[in-house]
């Protein structure tokens, strides 16, 4: 009787274990994108402070920021259309180089109204530096002056 | 000051090229492709910068290996931290020749293109076939080819060596137009 009790205890613990097992790791398979729009960015800057960090030295800028999420203010220079995305392009006053923004449609609203010489407040992850510093997945701040 | 009179020469020389010499891209695409009996795995990347310096058919591509998005969050953790460690290896860059780039006629054409790759650290030579379409304000070029993992020092550790193949397609479409400054 008692050894009865004692292998149904047993066989409960091990299911168990095994369902949090299997529960967990389908959780971590699926483990979602970040999600932009509800994640705090970890530094607010100017356009002109990350590109000439990027200019200046790239590693250390690359260790700084990437995959970063990061808030960046600008006057918009260029906006270009692509598919299911508006890139929009923020100046600097001094370098020849911009912060390039991805921003996709799905995730914005307002973006239509948008225009060149607007100051907008963008925040998107970091990927790192080409001719331009490259932020993808953005959200357009609302209390941007559009 | 001593910025001012760089940026100065720097301008003239440039007003001196032929305006029409670069085309370039900074949205190119790059994807690769990964299938095997267990499961398939693709990334896109959208930010590719692709250069064609038409003066003597030379082409240059960089692309950010963050900036390649997965489906699965875990798949783009893995492939940035264990495989291609992009913390350390942040770029991966092309840099090579289009075939008598200089006899192309406007249209479609089928070249080949060579040159050097590098990628996790690791430069390869590499040699495709490419579909190009050349017109006077626009240059774009596609390619499929392959990409053997194991040429490029990338571990894949045992436990997934089934669900990652051994050799990639990679997927290149890029737009060049006619670099102009601001």
């Amino acid at each position: 009787m008692n050894n009865r009790i004692k292998y149904k205890t047993i066989f409960k613990i091990a299911v168990l274990t095994l369902l949090a097992l299997v529960t967990f790791s389908v959780f971590m398979y699926n483990k979602p994108h970040k999600n932009i729009a509800r994640s705090k960015p970890s530094l607010f800057l100017s356009t002109d402070v990350i590109v000439s960090d990027f200019e200046n030295n790239e590693s250390e800028a690359n260790t700084k920021y990437l995959e970063k999420v990061i808030e960046v203010k600008g006057t918009i220079a260029n906006i270009e259309q692509a598919a299911e995305q508006t890139i929009v392009t923020l100046a600097t006053t001094e370098s020849m180089g911009g912060v390039m923004c991805y921003l996709p449609h799905a995730t914005n609203q307002y973006l239509e109204k948008l225009n060149v010489a607007d100051v907008v407040k963008i925040k998107g992850v970091c990927t790192g530096y080409l001719m331009d510093v490259v932020l993808v997945k953005c959200v357009l701040i609302k209390d941007s002056n559009i | 000051m001593n910025n001012k009179y760089l940026m100065i020469s720097f301008l003239l020389i440039v007003s001196f090229m032929n305006a029409q010499e670069k085309f370039l891209t900074k949205q190119g695409f790059v994807s690769f492709f990964s299938t095997t009996l267990i499961e398939d795995i693709t990334a896109d990347n959208h930010q590719v910068l692709s250069i064609i310096d038409t003066e003597n058919g030379s082409i240059a591509v960089a692309i950010l290996m963050k900036s390649f998005m997965f489906e699965k969050s875990l798949m783009q953790e893995h492939f940035n931290e264990n495989y291609v460690e992009s913390d350390k290896y942040p770029k991966a860059v092309f840099k090579g020749w289009i075939e008598d780039f200089d006899q192309l006629d406007t249209g479609h054409s089928q070249v080949y293109i060579g040159g050097n790759i590098t990628l996790h650290g690791v430069t390869q030579e590499l040699e495709i076939i490419a579909e190009i379409v050349k017109w006077e304000d626009q240059i774009s070029i596609k390619a499929t080819f392959p990409l053997a993992v194991a040429d490029f020092d990338i571990k894949i550790p045992k436990i997934v060596t089934n669900n990652i193949a051994r050799t990639i397609d990679v997927t290149l479409n890029t737009i060049h137009k006619p670099y102009k400054r601001k």
